[in-house]
């Protein structure tokens, strides 16, 4: 057996080997594929941000929203909110943030995301994921008529992006396929 | 005259008709009776007939003669029906009847109903309208858990996919993002035509 011994560890680092350049070489065109499939995620989250803070949204939509909001992120992640009354930001775990969104005291609120790009492309890290930063800019208008309240402001925000290779089993066959999660939200600027 | 055994001839044998006790050659018209079943047949013509024989050089000429005119009617006549044959009179073929259309297959009008579905549901124009779409696409499924792929790439014959969905939330994707981004590019049925699979894939 000991004679074998040599014989199986050459085909382990072979096979190891292989496996690395397999994953490593991705194609342009799949890479691209990866990105948008990330900047969607991204996109797909200012629209469930709009619904959550929409007064026009049932509380039970809002809360099948915020499920579907949550699952977007990795565990933990923060959000960051901030205000023009104020230089501090404060962090809320993601759930925690939608749960304020949804409760904020006004009759209307309106807020929207545009200009969604990477700041920093995927890269992939030693650990196989692939890591990035899309910058949004996010616009909040909120109305209240009884109190005269208005508030707005627009703030850019820098949220990481982590992209792994996942499989699952479905129908009893093994899918492999692209796990977004986006980590936390970090804000960089605000104005009014 | 060679006579075989039991046979006789008076001319070549293509015009003479052997019928046992009798014969009657074509080109004189003169019918033989065979007589006597011994070896040295005697055959008598019938009486009514001319007393000719094969031997006769007239009966040789208008026999000559006889074969000539034959041979230039069946020559001519074979003309005529080769110049006359008239084309084959088309056949009234009966009018191929229409092929049944082909009726589309279960997968074919899930396929159908779902693209109508997944565009109504992310254009509708208010919640409720789309719940209701919801709904009714729903029951063209065999539960609300059918998983839903996404493939965002293919290459090599690999697929790469987005993180596997099931149909209730797809659809309800479509109405929060208002977004049809994917076509379907394959769908299982089970028997009674329920989608039990789907695969989408992103329009480019």
């Amino acid at each position: 057996m000991k004679k074998y011994f040599p014989s199986f560890l050459l085909m382990f680092f072979l096979t190891a080997a292989v496996s690395v350049a397999q994953t490593a070489d991705i194609s342009p065109q799949r890479k691209q594929a990866i990105d948008s499939l990330a900047l969607e995620k991204v996109k797909d989250l200012s629209k469930y941000i709009s619904i959550i803070g929409s007064k026009e949204t049932q509380f039970s939509e809002a809360n099948r929203v915020m499920d579907r909001a949550e699952e977007l992120f990795a565990p933990a992640a923060e959000m960051g909110v901030s205000s023009v009354n104020t230089r501090d930001v404060a962090y809320y775990k993601v759930r925690r943030y939608f749960e304020r969104l949804m409760a904020l005291n006004y009759d209307r609120v309106n807020i929207s995301w545009y200009d969604i790009h990477y700041i920093s492309d995927l890269e992939r890290q030693p650990d196989g994921r692939y890591v990035g930063v899309v910058t949004v800019y996010q616009r909040f208008e909120g109305t209240s008529q009884e109190a005269g309240l208005n508030y707005r402001d627009t703030t850019k925000k820098d949220i990481t992006i982590y992209v792994e290779r996942k499989s699952t089993q479905v129908a009893g066959r093994t899918i492999e396929f692209w796990d977004v999660m986006l980590g936390d939200i970090r804000v960089t600027e605000t104005s009014a | 005259m060679f006579v075989p055994k039991n046979k006789y001839y008076l001319f070549p044998p293509p015009f003479q008709i052997n019928i046992p006790m009798i014969s009657l050659n074509l080109f004189t018209g003169m019918l033989f009776v065979k007589k006597g079943s011994n070896k040295k047949t005697q055959t008598i013509p019938q009486q009514k007939m001319k007393k000719r024989t094969a031997k006769s050089p007239l009966s040789k000429l208008l026999t000559l003669a006889l074969f000539c005119l034959l041979a230039m009617g069946a020559c001519k006549s074979k003309k005529r029906v080769t110049e006359a044959a008239p084309e084959p009179a088309p056949v009234e073929q009966p009018a191929p009847a229409p092929a049944a259309p082909a009726q589309p297959s279960a997968e074919e009008v899930a396929v159908s109903r779902l693209e109508g579905y997944f565009s109504s549901i992310a254009n509708a124009s208010n919640v409720q309208s789309a719940n209701a779409t919801i709904q009714e696409a729903l029951g063209l499924f065999s539960n609300q858990n059918t998983p839903v792929l996404i493939v965002i790439h293919e290459e090599n014959g690999m697929k790469d996919y987005d993180e596997p969905t099931d149909i209730q939330k797809y659809l309800n994707y479509l109405k929060d993002t208002q977004k049809n981004l994917n076509f379907i590019s394959d769908v299982r049925v089970d028997g009674s035509g329920r989608v039990t699979e789907l695969e989408l894939r992103r329009r480019r």
